[in-house]
């Protein structure tokens, strides 16, 4: 009856070492930083600034946020930000007339210039507000872009 | 399975200047309802939430994006202390699990 032979062994040293190997591909994954959730889902800007606890964040000229005057199509919009503040460690960005303003979290760690480029949806003609902190600060920069198609779908 | 991850790195000085396309419909679920003229939740959602980017198995980028962030993404990041023959990986997740990864080996 339940006599195991060697190929029922061979399958179950199989099984663990497949099982290994999935903890070993998953491990990585559970590592990753934990979602702002409450600050991903407002859907009013200010609430969303205050999630990140951004709420006292000092405008200034020291965020480079190229962002298109008019963009042809809000389905994709151009983005780029490059922080000169030392000590960069996140940076947010937000886009005011989004059904959640919240778009991106890039936390930045050793060995990454403070620099990302990224495409993004517009809901409608609205300020992009970059938040960046550095040195345990909150600065921000805003620019005003007029998408000429409307709609956010898809 | 979503397409794979492209990814082009080019040098400049120490400095890998890395840009990624990330094959995923970026599905916001929103459509315009005929009736209302109004932007309504019609189909699920479905898009990345967390990427990760590493040097040489170094994490060095962790984001979290919403579903406002362009279909098929692209990103650019620009990583310093690089040189020819290191590794830069990239790997995703989606709000149903589903995830993809590429690593890179610098010319």
């Amino acid at each position: 009856m339940n006599i195991r032979t060697p190929i029922d062994r061979a399958r179950r040293s199989l099984v663990r070492g497949v099982l290994a190997v999935m903890v070993a591909v998953l491990a990585p994954l559970k590592a990753w930083a934990a979602r702002n959730n409450v600050a991903f889902d407002t859907k009013l800007l200010e609430e969303g600034i205050a999630a990140i606890g951004a709420d006292g964040a000092i405008e200034t000229d020291r965020i480079v946020f190229k962002a298109p005057d008019i963009a042809e199509n809000s389905a994709i919009v151009h983005l780029e930000i490059q922080s000169l503040l030392p000590q960069t460690a996140t940076i947010w960005l937000f886009a005011e007339k989004n059904p959640q303003p919240l778009v991106a979290q890039f936390d930045l760690l050793p060995g990454l210039e403070p620099y990302v480029a990224v495409r993004i949806k517009m809901a409608d003609s609205a300020f992009l507000r970059v938040v960046v902190k550095a040195a345990d600060r909150f600065y921000f920069v805003r620019r005003e872009t007029k998408v000429t198609i409307g709609g956010c779908a898809g | 399975m979503a397409d794979p991850i492209r990814m082009r790195i080019t040098l400049d000085g120490d400095i890998a200047i890395v840009k990624v396309l990330m094959p995923h419909p970026m599905e916001t679920g929103l459509r315009k309802d005929p009736k209302s003229d109004e932007m309504i939740e019609t189909v699920p959602r479905h898009f990345i939430e967390h990427v990760v980017a590493t040097h040489n198995g170094r994490t060095v980028l962790d984001a979290q994006w919403s579903r406002s962030v362009s279909k098929n993404p692209f990103l650019e990041f620009r990583v310093r202390g690089a040189k020819s023959g290191d590794t830069i990986g990239v790997s995703w997740q989606d709000n149903r699990g589903e995830s993809n990864a590429l690593e890179t080996v610098i010319k």
